[in-house]
């Protein structure tokens, strides 16, 4: 989840640790009688001297596959960076003697340069641990895509707008009720094929969608279920991934219809203010019910896992999630910047 | 009164149409056909609205529509949406997905029935709104002013509030040309019932709107006009 904000401040990281390095000398000596000694170009000649071979091995060497074989191009290039440090070093030293080949010169150059690349392999291993698991999570989500779409596929819109239009002109003579009800079923159809097929939606679109499916559950469990449906949204054109709150929604009347007896509530509020979208859902449940359902039924929909997955991926640092259980109410609540 | 054509070939397609045509004030059907093939060339000539099905026996419907010289305004009535593109290429002035509602045909008929208003170039005094099953025919004197919600627009008149499901984005494109002017996100008021003004308010009957930071310098640009 701070995947996408490590690499998005990386950068700036890499600013700070070289202002750090770069002033440390400064720092140190702050309490000591007339300060560090040593001018700014002297600094700035030593960074250099560091930021070479560091970012050498950083952008290169740790990248490499089999870093074995090149291993020995680093240790030349460590000698001669500690050489040439040496050389240009004793530019600023010029008041007492100055050996170019003294072994302590080059041990202090490459001990240091060496802890520099141990503190950037550090890094370079979090990045890519962060890298693989995105990949990973892309992947799994593409799979499920794909398994979504294929089922879809598997659907003529023609035959099935058409034949909807059929059942609903005969509604429309006989009972208005079912006519509206036939026009939700197939809103929400359309929405899967056509708007849901985008990257994203409205909230206004995926609102409907949502509606519809709320007022069809009424109608179908009328007297067993309680359902408040509250929306309050500032903003109606703002952008949404399709299809992220629906689980939730299915999974609430799932949940709640099989319950005994009647009055079950389910509770939706949804709220926008500042691109901030807030979306609480509750509903009675009954945890002994699980251990009898059958899995096919529960596995059914979108899912919920699958959502998890998607928002991390969509709304990594964006997002707040949190589900919990008690006193045989399920309680969903969900916090996304748009 | 707008006249039209329907050529759709499924019966209950049909069905439909013909009596949501019949339903609304300012329709009147000239005819039915089940395919654009038998559409006598001077009954074409003389309507103005045209319902017309992509899916037809013998010739497809966005293929006919290029076979007609002046072809009048076009309501394109289809299942499935994989003409949308084409059919705005060939100039339809709304797209109905069916099963469609009543309301949404409204709404089509409506952008219909501005498009002559305009081109006839005189203000209409009045507009047709459907909310709860009725059509209601409301004199733009009366309006006070419209506001956005979730899934409806409020009319508030001087007597009564009207509900329509829709959004208050196409109302605005719609009155605009009849000093109604959006103040807010979620409000477009009739201008010319302006009580008071300030920077952050706007005062019509007894109502005390907002004004939104993004609306506040075209409302005064219109202010300082006047």
């Amino acid at each position: 989840m701070a995947g996408i904000r490590f690499l998005k401040f990386e950068p700036i990281l890499h600013v700070a640790f070289w202002c750090l390095v770069f002033f440390f000398p400064y720092v140190k000596y702050l309490g000591t009688e007339g300060g560090y000694q040593m001018t700014i170009m002297h600094e700035i000649n030593a960074l250099l001297f560091h930021l070479i071979p560091t970012y050498m091995m950083y952008l290169w060497f740790f990248p490499l596959k089999n870093k074995k074989r090149y291993f020995p191009v680093i240790v030349v290039v460590f000698l001669i960076n500690a050489l040439l440090f040496n050389y240009t070093d004793s530019w600023f030293h010029q008041d007492h003697e100055h050996n170019l080949f003294g072994w302590k010169q080059f041990a202090s150059s490459i001990s240091t340069n060496a802890t520099f690349s141990i503190a950037f392999y550090a890094f370079h291993s979090m990045k890519s641990l962060y890298r693989e698991r995105e990949k990973l999570n892309q992947a799994l989500m593409e799979k499920e895509e794909a398994k979504y779409k294929g089922l879809l596929a598997q659907i003529n819109p023609h035959f099935l707008f058409n034949t909807l239009n059929t059942v609903y002109a005969s509604a429309l003579k006989t009972d208005e009720n079912t006519a509206e009800m036939i026009m939700k079923l197939s809103d929400n159809f359309r929405y899967l094929f056509d708007e849901a097929q985008n990257e994203f939606v409205s909230l206004s679109d995926e609102l409907r969608h949502i509606s519809n499916y709320v007022e069809l559950q009424r109608e179908r469990l009328r007297d067993k279920l309680e359902i408040s449906f509250r929306k309050d949204v500032e903003d109606l054109d703002l952008l949404i991934a399709p299809l992220l709150l629906i689980p939730f929604v299915e999974n609430a009347f799932k949940y709640s219809s099989i319950l005994k007896g009647n009055g079950h509530e389910v509770d939706i509020t949804l709220t926008e203010s500042d691109r901030v979208l807030t979306f609480v859902c509750l509903n009675n449940y009954l945890p002994k019910n699980d251990e009898n359902l059958d899995m096919d039924w529960k596995e059914s929909g979108i899912g919920i896992q699958n959502t998890r997955k998607r928002l991390s991926y969509l709304y990594s640092d964006r997002h707040q999630l949190e589900i919990s259980e008690s006193d045989n109410i399920f309680k969903v609540s969900l916090e996304i910047l748009l | 009164m707008i006249t039209c054509l329907i050529i759709e070939d499924e019966v209950a397609a049909r069905e439909i149409l013909v009596s949501f045509v019949r339903k609304t004030p300012f329709l009147k059907l000239n005819g039915v056909y089940e395919s654009g093939l038998e559409v006598p060339h001077s009954a074409m000539k003389e309507v103005d609205l045209l319902f017309l099905d992509i899916q037809l026996p013998e010739l497809n419907g966005l293929s006919f529509l290029k076979t007609i010289v002046n072809p009048p305004q076009v309501i394109i009535t289809t299942a499935f949406s994989n003409y949308a593109v084409e059919a705005f290429e060939v100039a339809v002035i709304d797209y109905l997905m069916k099963p469609f509602s009543y309301e949404r045909f409204f709404k089509a008929v409506t952008r219909v029935r501005d498009k002559f208003h305009t081109q006839n170039n005189k203000g209409e005094q009045f507009i047709y709104l459907y909310a709860d099953k009725v059509i209601h025919k409301v004199y733009l004197d009366e309006i006070l002013y419209l506001k956005g919600e979730v899934d409806y627009v409020r009319f508030v008149l001087s007597n009564r509030n009207i509900l329509v499901l829709d959004s208050l984005k196409n109302f605005a494109e719609q009155l605009k040309e009849n000093d109604f002017v959006q103040i807010h996100k979620s409000y477009i008021v009739n201008f010319s019932k302006m009580k008071q003004v300030s920077s952050i308010h706007f005062t019509i009957g007894n109502y005390e709107l907002p004004i939104g930071k993004t609306y506040r310098n075209s409302l005064m640009k219109i202010l300082d006009k006047d």
